[in-house]
């Protein structure tokens, strides 16, 4: 089934797609163990998106234990938050843009988060970006 | 000795002597090898006032206990001199496999000195040493020397040599080995032209012996693993060190037309993407490099036509914003000429943006330059202006001299935007943009640098270094002097990796703790984070006791008026300058130097186990 992102309806997809993917649970095994790992990822608007949307991803010991849209940030206690264009968010789950691409186009800038664990786990952010293109989407302006 | 050769070797040109000695182990455990061990030698050895381009200096080459292991990225060497741009310490690192090969040679390192009275290059292979008559190679470039000298010699040699630049003595002339990689910075190709030295051809078969094999393949193996899994790997890898040029541009800091902007609007067009995309024929490893950040590039038609390993970000900064050319084919070309010749490809773009700006000004005119126009963004000029310096004919005489002699000798206010540091011209990363990077700059032992330490990462890429307890930056845009100890720890561990023969990008992914165990069990030695920090900093300090001597005070840790006083004018770091002298009183405390002087105290000198060396240094 198609859902649009964002939406609470793609939460719940990619919630789902990201625990059906071993090979993700297994590099993020030690992921938030220890350390807050939970993302809060804000989108600007653009490319069809009206206005600054937020969805929180709570992410420990190799399993997504939740995934949804917050209204206010603050709301949520995370350890990381990046942000970016709806633009480049769209265009990194359609595919089209790579996740380090993204990274050295300076595309996704990092609000919150300690470095040390993008830099020592950047092969299990790099699998979490593709596993959730499997989720079935219709992007907004396409 | 573990990881040793136990042995280096010293020529004389001058007598046409050659000799082995012991390597000191109390020496090597000190000071851990490479650039320690090898500024060790040259602060010994060296009196204060020497002339860099005179028969007394001494040019050091050095591997570390890691060269030649399978330590991640670990095949670089060091070589240490009397820098003949700056007149102070001079050092610098290279790559390939020349390091790996002086091991297998039998050798830890070789000091050069003296003069040849005529040209020669030197043999080294499984402990035998010959001294050749090199009129068969003067005047040829780095390419044809390599193809000449494997000629001659019938043998599978790595060679290390100078292009024209070094026998012209061109002060920022670079030693190339593994033909693409260099000993860039500080003028060592005019140090080994000045001696008549055009090459050192190097191999054999000797192995090197760790004390602990089975423990440090353990060490080794998992540190390459951490670095397979690292943000590292995936960025270097695809995209080259260039990979920076628009994550500096965004922040406000790419040099443009000498330093007069901050940012250009062509970057993704000469960014690590548009080289993947435009140019890239292939990757290149150095020796146990699991990255392969190397790069091989192809202009296949037009005028740039050329192919060879780069182009590298420093590069793509000296020959593109700085001297504000758009042309990737042009800047691609220009590196592969500066190789060719043997030209530090930074301080060469840094000169030649120089000129520029003076011709802009009127302070150089077409009566300088043979009728040539020096305009920004003429990359015709800017390769008519390598081949001029490298050949040291015409205005490239006067450019071959450096940014900071060509402004002494011009004058009429040009001093205000010679971007250089203690004579070295400064990279492209303008630290009005960050500021720490500004105080990196005016505190590195051999001047305007950015891989003393490099403090780009937290600052300009927002990535941090693992190799230090605390690297980050709160706000790059910010004077805090409470982070001049970043700044500080940067220094001293990254001068570890050059003293081992380690490659500095480990530091980003790698923890202290990941990398002791790998030189404990190389060399035997009792080895942990402790010794690390403290060995860095021991050598930090030892090299900065050498500029001590030459005349080094407070003075010259500052940084081109242009960053203390002239606000970027637009982009997104628009009206910034740098305030200095907080971060460096903050950083001399840290440092526990004395503030007003900059001196290391006697205390700190003798908690480094260097308390003779106040002696040593004569009058200060």
């Amino acid at each position: 089934m198609t859902v649009v992102y964002p939406s609470k309806e793609w939460c719940d997809a990619a919630k789902d797609a990201l625990n059906s993917n071993p090979e993700l649970s297994r590099l993020g095994k030690k992921w938030g163990v220890g350390f807050n790992g939970d993302w809060l990822y804000e989108l600007e608007p653009g490319g069809g998106l009206v206005e600054t949307t937020y969805i929180f991803a709570r992410y420990r010991a190799g399993e997504c234990q939740g995934m949804e849209m917050v209204n206010d940030p603050s709301d949520v206690d995370v350890g990381f938050h990046v942000k970016g264009s709806y633009k480049d968010f769209k265009e990194l789950l359609m595919g089209k843009k790579e996740f380090i691409e993204g990274l050295v186009k300076a595309k996704f800038r990092r609000v919150k988060g300690d470095g040390k664990q993008i830099m020592r786990n950047a092969k299990f952010s790099k699998v979490f970006t593709e596993t959730l293109r499997v989720v079935e989407t219709d992007f907004l302006g396409e | 000795m573990f990881g040793f050769m136990g042995k280096i070797l010293r020529v004389d040109l001058s007598a046409r002597l050659v000799t082995e000695e012991i390597v000191d182990e109390k020496a090597a455990r000190m000071f851990l090898g490479g650039t320690g061990l090898a500024t060790k030698y040259l602060f010994d050895e060296l009196a204060k006032g020497v002339d860099p381009l005179g028969p007394d200096n001494k040019l050091i080459f050095m591997s570390g206990p890691l060269t030649g292991t399978i330590s991640p990225s670990s095949g670089r060497f060091s070589a240490v001199t009397k820098s003949p741009l700056t007149g102070l310490w001079g050092s610098s690192n290279s790559g390939g496999r020349w390091g790996l090969d002086l091991k297998k040679s039998g050798y830890d390192g070789i000091i050069i000195e003296g003069v040849s009275v005529s040209p020669v290059y030197l043999i080294i292979e499984d402990d035998k040493v010959e001294i050749r008559d090199a009129k068969s190679v003067w005047g040829l470039g780095v390419k044809e020397t390599i193809q000449q000298i494997a000629a001659e010699t019938s043998k599978k040699l790595n060679v290390a040599c100078i292009g024209v630049a070094g026998e012209k003595l061109v002060r920022y002339a670079a030693i190339m080995n593994d033909l693409h990689r260099t000993l860039g910075r500080c003028g060592f190709g005019a140090v080994m032209g000045s001696k008549n030295l055009k090459a050192i051809a190097i191999g054999g078969s000797h192995k090197i012996e760790l004390a602990h094999t089975e423990a440090f393949k353990k060490a080794a193996r998992a540190a390459n693993e951490l670095i397979n899994e690292s943000l590292l790997k995936m960025t270097l890898e695809v995209y080259g060190t260039n990979m920076v040029l628009e994550m500096v541009n965004v922040k406000g800091g790419l040099p443009t037309r000498n330093w007069q902007s901050g940012s250009c609007d062509y970057a993704e067009d000469i960014s690590g993407p548009a080289v993947s995309e435009k140019i890239l024929v292939g990757k290149k490893a150095c020796f146990s490099c699991p990255i392969a950040c190397g790069r091989i590039s192809e202009i296949k038609t037009g005028k740039y036509a050329s192919k060879g390993e780069g182009p590298e970000y420093e590069s793509v900064g000296a020959f593109g914003p700085m001297c504000d050319v758009k042309d990737l084919d042009a800047i691609m070309y220009a590196h592969l000429l500066c190789n060719e010749y043997g030209l530090d490809t930074v301080s060469t773009g840094s000169t030649i943006a120089f000129s520029m700006e003076c011709f802009e000004k009127g302070i150089l005119t077409n009566e300088d330059t043979e009728g040539l126009d020096l305009n920004f963004g003429d990359a015709d000029v800017m390769i008519e202006l390598i081949h001029k310096i490298g050949k040291r004919e015409g205005i490239g005489n006067l450019l071959a001299e450096g940014t900071r002699r060509v402004s002494e000798k011009l004058g009429q206010g040009s001093e205000h935007f010679a971007m250089h540091v203690k004579g070295l011209e400064l990279p492209a990363y303008d630290c009005r943009a960050t500021k720490m990077t500004g105080l990196a700059f005016a505190t590195a032992n051999r001047g305007g640098d950015h891989i003393t330490a490099y403090v780009q990462g937290p600052t300009f890429l927002d990535i941090p270094y693992l190799i230090v307890d605390e690297s980050t930056i709160e706000d790059p845009t910010m004077e805090n002097p409470a982070e001049a100890i970043v700044v500080k720890d940067m220094e001293d561990a990254l001068t570890v990796f050059d003293a081992v023969g380690c490659c500095k990008f480990m530091g980003m992914a790698l923890f202290a703790e990941d990398l002791t165990p790998i030189i404990a069990n190389a060399t035997g030695w009792d080895f942990d984070v402790s010794d690390f920090r403290k060995g860095g900093e021991r050598i930090f300090n030892l090299a900065r006791m050498f500029n001590i001597r030459e005349g080094v005070t407070r003075r010259d840790d500052t940084l081109p008026s242009r960053l203390l006083e002239e606000p970027l004018p637009d982009g997104p770091a628009e009206g910034l300058v740098v305030d200095l002298d907080p971060l460096l009183d903050a950083y001399y405390d840290v440092r526990g130097w004395d503030i007003s002087t900059g001196l290391p105290t006697k205390q700190k000198l003798e908690d480094l186990g260097l308390g003779d060396i106040m002696e040593q240094a004569g009058e200060i």
